[in-house]
């Protein structure tokens, strides 16, 4: 199902001199607007006219998280705060938060992205959506809420939290589409099955799981679980939030919103622009942001995209689902490794949940890595070897997918914190004093 | 003949066993016998109680995992060579021992062991054939 087909199936030709006008459009409103950015175009010589085809990008600055931090709060804003009906900002685990702010048009234009992916795997007006990210300046609640209202859902503004009160609504309120993150969901069917809620009792029919990353093993967990189908979405509040890109029913990338968001791959460390279907960093340009346009937005996000036809029909690129945030990446004794990695091989295993904790630790220069987790199946208690071999098995795998030896701790049910947003599995020591 | 013994994982941190201890203590159940195996990480409480099913039930109430399994329950005299007899029995047939414990009633009388077989079936033949008896939950509940 399409939402704005004519847009999303649009000729690859007719989408890039789609994009290559409001590029020129964007560099402009930006020259014209941002002081920062008239600034920095100046400096590197460029200026609207100079952008002749979509490749001349290039010749453009890239704009980084610490550029919207050194601007601190409305910088940025293109506009006056009379145009301003909306502002979000991220969490910021680190810092000030970083400041967003909608025009009206761009509500529209976010709304309608997030109504596309939504459409996309077959949400329609007769759905009942429940939303349970967490409302607030985070942009994930928000942003499925005024695109699921677009579609003509019936929207439940739950939030996060309260869990019990979540399974009863799941089932009570006929709920068909939920709206979490995933490990938020993965809790929430624990919690509604040991209300005694089983999958018959409930209308679960889709999963729109976000913001934080999610790999095919826990996403096939989540899915027998409630018994739905669901599909991943991306955005982050600098670039506009949810929308930016969003899975299809086939599930083989998620297809960006390109003719409001332009993407790039780039060497994280080079900065040089690689080549159409290389992996690498996530650039991303506006190109119809109002109240904070961005310029060739360093997302740190690491993918890579595909150009070809999807057989949704769609011509829109597809991005891979990102493996992790550069900035999640832990360098273990030297060994780049993603916490999504441990995910999936702790997934594949059986008799353990899909909870589990990440502890890093330093002794004597040397990084350790422990991987807690829980076990869930009885039968292993019958005898020590069963457990033993659990564990071995865990340490075994990891090894072969991380390439490091790394602790394997098992530990009782429901031991592991759970998550109403999204989950934070890594514990960090390395950092302390030496014991 | 069996009786039910009930498994309980632990973590291998102060506190834990304390745990299973005054749960049981509450639901007054007594515990006939015990054994508490340890890894580095981890453990196994396995016991035989005098309720096994509202055992696992208060366990699991109190969030521990637990399982129920079979054992086999033996009742012998408490004199020297009385183990050695059945473990040369399940020797001469063949049944691997997984693990036993045992406990005294009282000394020089009763002792009871406890064990988990490979082959269950061959090891109670052996075993009635030579006259010693097994006992159920329903008597260690009495006992």
């Amino acid at each position: 199902m399409f939402f704005q087909k004519d847009i999303e199936t649009m000729s690859r030709q007719e989408l890039e001199d789609l994009q290559l006008k409001k590029l020129k459009h964007q560099v402009q409103y930006c020259m014209d607007n941002v002081p920062f950015y008239h600034e920095r175009l100046t400096k590197a010589g460029v200026t609207a006219d100079k952008i002749k085809t979509l490749s001349d990008i290039q010749y453009i600055p890239y704009t980084t998280k610490a550029d919207i931090r050194d601007n601190y709060p409305y910088g940025l804003f293109a506009v006056p705060m009379k145009e301003i009906v909306r502002i979000h900002a991220s969490s910021g685990t680190t810092g000030k938060p970083t400041v967003v702010g909608y025009t009206r048009h761009d509500l529209d234009i976010w709304s309608d992205t997030v109504a596309r992916f939504c459409a996309a795997v077959g949400v329609n007006d007769e759905d009942v959506a429940q939303i349970s990210f967490g409302y607030g300046l985070f942009t994930g609640a928000l942003g499925l809420h005024y695109g699921l209202e677009k579609l003509g859902c019936s929207v439940i503004p739950i939030s996060s939290g309260n869990t019990q009160k979540q399974a009863m609504i799941l089932k009570d309120f006929g709920t068909t589409v939920l709206i979490s993150t995933p490990s938020y969901a993965m809790y929430m069917s624990e919690v509604a099955h040991e209300c005694g809620i089983t999958n018959d009792d409930l209308k679960l029919r889709i999963g729109l799981f976000g913001s934080e990353g999610c790999t095919d093993a826990l996403r096939d967990k989540i899915e027998k679980g409630f018994g739905l189908f669901s599909t991943d979405n991306y955005g982050m509040s600098e670039l506009q939030g949810p929308g930016v890109s969003g899975e299809c029913e086939y599930r083989c990338g998620l297809h960006f919103a390109e003719d409001h968001f332009l993407p790039e791959v780039i060497n994280s460390e080079t900065g040089e622009v690689l080549p159409r279907g290389e992996k690498g960093e996530l650039v991303v340009t506006t190109l119809s942001k109002e109240g904070i346009p961005l310029l060739r937005y360093r997302t740190k996000d690491i993918t890579r995209i595909h150009y070809e036809k999807c057989k949704c029909g769609r011509t829109h690129a597809r991005m891979e689902k990102v493996q992790g945030r550069s900035d999640d990446m832990l360098k273990i004794r030297g060994v780049n490794v993603f916490p999504s990695q441990i995910e999936s091989v702790m997934a594949n295993i059986d008799g353990i949940s899909p909870h589990y904790e990440l502890i890093l630790t330093r002794k004597n220069y040397t990084d350790y890595l422990e991987v807690r987790i829980e076990i869930n199946d009885t039968h292993l208690l019958e005898n020590f070897a069963l457990l033993e071999s659990k564990q071995k098995e865990a340490v075994d795998k990891l090894k072969t997918v991380l390439g490091i030896q790394a602790k394997v701790t098992l530990v009782a049910p429901h031991t592991i914190q759970r998550y109403e947003g999204k989950a934070r599995r890594i514990i960090d020591k390395r950092s302390e004093a030496e014991a | 003949m069996t009786t039910q013994q009930l498994s309980i994982f632990l973590e291998n941190k102060p506190g834990q066993l304390v745990r299973v201890t005054q749960t049981l203590k509450e639901a007054q159940i007594d515990i006939r016998a015990m054994s508490l195996a340890d890894t580095k990480d981890f453990g196994i409480v396995r016991m035989i109680v005098s309720e096994t099913d509202k055992a696992q039930e208060v366990m699991r109430e109190n969030g521990f995992m637990s399982t129920i399994t079979k054992v086999m329950c033996i009742a012998m005299d408490d004199h020297p060579g009385g183990l050695s007899k059945i473990t040369e029995l399940m020797a001469q047939a063949d049944v691997n021992i997984d693990y036993l414990y045992a406990c005294i009633t009282e000394i020089g009388k009763n002792a009871y062991i406890v064990m988990h077989v490979d082959k269950e079936a061959t090891a109670e033949k052996v075993l009635q054939e030579a006259g010693i008896k097994m006992v159920s939950t329903a008597d260690i509940a009495k006992s």
